[in-house]
């Protein structure tokens, strides 16, 4: 055993091992037997040369524990339940559509959008929110901003319509709520749309 | 002549002392700059029952979840065994020779007492050449808290063996879609402990973690309309911090605290500002250009904030100072890059990058120089966010179908899914 590990050893060290045995064998003859309970490893007590560092920790109390608090409850009641949208389609009025990661309005969509304004001038009293929505292959939080450009556009439009501004709020749904699910050049082509709907 | 046991005496004593010796030349290691490849080799035997104490397979299970946050960490391949063999002649003597032949740097050991629902745990980094304790730690708490011990155990092996900060106690908190309503949820690291945190059946998107990891800011249209709000996770309660007219998103807690930044288009279009996470006070806007800029991300130091900008066409990242001064264009390969994550270290820029098939993370440093592809399996690889470690990336992926949250090193290697839900997972954030 002592010559195999001799034997792993590099060349370059043999002299020092020799030296080291040397000065080992007179450690002993010395008196060193003390240095031999070292490696009694499973004594925590017997660790002279590095005394552990003890640290008692109280973990703060796990998250699962906590109850919510009623003010929670409360805002939970407050918060929009998102099955109910805030505005409804009217027949009468129809989407846009854009092209991927555009939101200047095509010449088919200046014409539904045309449309759109007669019918809105026709009904005064009729307020409206403009939805910018995006297809899937996006990034979410890029395509929030791009919906909002796509809705902006076409408010802008509506004004130039001569559309009160008052009449138009916007929203940007980014695109979190596509009409197709689907993941082909189909499914995105339709849900890269604005759609202008009146607000209850 | 001298017998068996003396022969058996001096080998030990001239093995301690020539190990002493080496140990400094392991040393060399300790505290040196991490590099790839790089491991420790680390032998783990399972915790030990404290005398007086019933064995409990439960605490079997914790000694796994320190050996996988060794493997996890990068740094360490894990060695176990049962047992260490002790001497022949001597039961009190572990055999510091079969050590030697599993070409060791260190080894651990723990021991464990139940007394009702507190738990004691002890547990020892050793030097395997000498068998001496090189560092102890106890942790005393209630039996749910289990998994923390473990986790704080195993990133003070990782601090002590690499002087790298472990990252086994960071939480990372994501989004879940479930029918049409997307939810915030936090977890573990490892995938632990995941809690639903809002149940709003509406739409929660954009999740950050303050830098203490007390509050989660993020987007919801829980009042009907886009909003940024921020939540106490200890408490649950939600503050309202933003809801100007039009959109308010993309919030980005500064790594000080004292911000939140985020895009907001009250003043009509796409910029980004910085808010006070109480809620009060004037937005702060610090960008200026026509188009979109949204998507704000902080440097370690808090000096910089890196964001997506549209000024030039596409969607590109680019880099400001934290007053808007000196932006930058940082990406010029691809037409399409979004979803900044700055590196803790402060060196490079995580990003997805959108090619044929979809989206992959791209990883480059933050003077423009070198993108390189870290992801490269097949689906759309996007929403990059850095492990506190600087080593590792969560990700969201949708190649099994639904989307799912993902890890890997910064090299691409040891890709692992975190998480296997029914819900779709998406915007990880994981915790400094």
């Amino acid at each position: 055993m002592f010559f195999e590990f001799k034997k792993s050893l590099s060349v370059k060290r043999s002299l020092m091992i020799l030296m080291l045995i040397g000065l080992s064998v007179m450690l002993m003859i010395s008196g060193c037997a003390r240095k031999t309970g070292a490696v009694k490893s499973q004594k925590l007590d017997e660790t002279p040369s590095q005394p552990a560092k003890v640290d008692v920790q109280t973990p703060p109390a796990p998250v699962e524990q906590v109850a919510p608090q009623p003010s929670v409850e409360d805002d939970n009641a407050n918060a929009q339940d998102a099955t109910k949208p805030l505005a409804v389609a009217s027949s009468a009025i129809s989407s846009v559509y854009f092209s991927f990661d555009k939101y200047d309005l095509s010449d088919e969509a200046r014409e539904t959008l045309k449309k759109n304004a007669l019918w809105l001038r026709d009904n005064a009293t009729v307020k409206v929110i403009v939805e910018g929505n995006c297809d899937e292959r996006g990034t979410v939080e890029y395509n929030l901003a791009l919906g909002e450009k796509r809705a902006k556009s076409v408010k802008d439009y509506y004004i130039s319509l001569g559309i009160p501004a008052a009449r138009i709020q916007t929203i940007s749904y980014g695109e979190e709520r596509p009409v197709d699910p689907a993941h082909d050049e189909s499914a995105w082509a339709k849900n890269r749309r604005s759609e202008t709907n009146i607000l209850k | 002549m001298l017998n068996n046991h003396k022969k058996l005496t001096i080998l030990i004593i001239t093995l301690w002392i020539l190990s002493f010796s080496f140990s400094l030349a392991t040393d060399v290691y300790i505290g040196s700059i991490y590099s790839v490849g790089k491991k420790w080799n680390i032998l783990m035997t399972p915790f030990q029952p404290m005398p007086g104490s019933q064995k409990s397979d439960e605490m079997d299970h914790l000694w796994s979840i320190v050996k996988n946050d060794l493997e996890f960490s990068g740094y360490f391949s894990v060695i176990t065994v049962q047992k260490v063999p002790t001497m022949p002649n001597s039961p009190n003597f572990i055999d510091l020779g079969f050590l030697q032949t599993l070409n060791l740097d260190n080894y651990t050991q723990g021991a464990y007492s139940l007394s009702g629902n507190r738990l004691y745990l002890e547990a020892d980094l050793m030097n395997p050449q000498t068998g001496l304790r090189l560092w102890g730690k106890r942790y005393r708490g209630n039996i749910e808290l289990n998994r923390e011990m473990a986790h704080r155990f195993s990133d003070e092996i990782v601090k002590n063996v690499t002087s790298y900060m472990g990252i086994a106690n960071s939480k990372i908190t994501f989004i879940g879609k479930s029918g049409t309503s997307k939810e915030l949820y936090m977890m573990d690291y490892d995938g632990a402990n995941m809690v639903q945190l809002t149940h709003d059946k509406s739409i929660t998107l954009s999740p950050s973690w303050s830098p203490d990891t007390t509050h989660i800011a993020f987007l919801s249209y829980r009042d009907g309309y886009p909003g940024i709000f921020v939540i106490n996770v200890a408490t649950r309660k939600i503050r309202k911090i933003a809801s100007y007219k039009g959109l308010n998103s993309s919030p980005a807690w500064s790594p000080d605290g004292k911000w939140i930044a985020a895009m907001l288009n009250k003043d009509g279009d796409e910029e980004i500002y910085l808010l006070d996470p109480s809620g009060q006070g004037e937005p702060k806007r610090i960008t200026f250009s026509r188009g979109i800029d949204t998507s704000p991300v902080w440097s370690p130091d808090g000096k910089q904030l890196a964001f997506v900008s549209n000024r030039s066409g596409g969607p590109q990242i680019y880099i400001m100072d934290a007053d808007g001064a000196n932006v930058r264009r940082l990406t010029f390969q691809g037409s399409y890059n979004t979803c900044p994550s700055w590196s803790p270290r402060g060196d490079m820029i995580a990003y997805a990058s959108q090619n044929a098939g979809g989206f992959n993370i791209y990883a480059i440093s933050v003077n423009g120089q070198n993108p390189i592809q870290v992801s490269s399996s097949g689906g759309s690889n996007e929403e990059p966010s850095w492990a506190p470690d600087g080593n590792h990336i969560i990700f969201s992926c949708n190649r099994g179908g639904n989307s799912q949250l993902y890890t890997m090193s910064l090299n691409g290697n040891g890709q692992k899914q975190l998480t296997r839900l029914s819900i779709s997972c998406s915007q990880p954030n994981w915790s400094r």
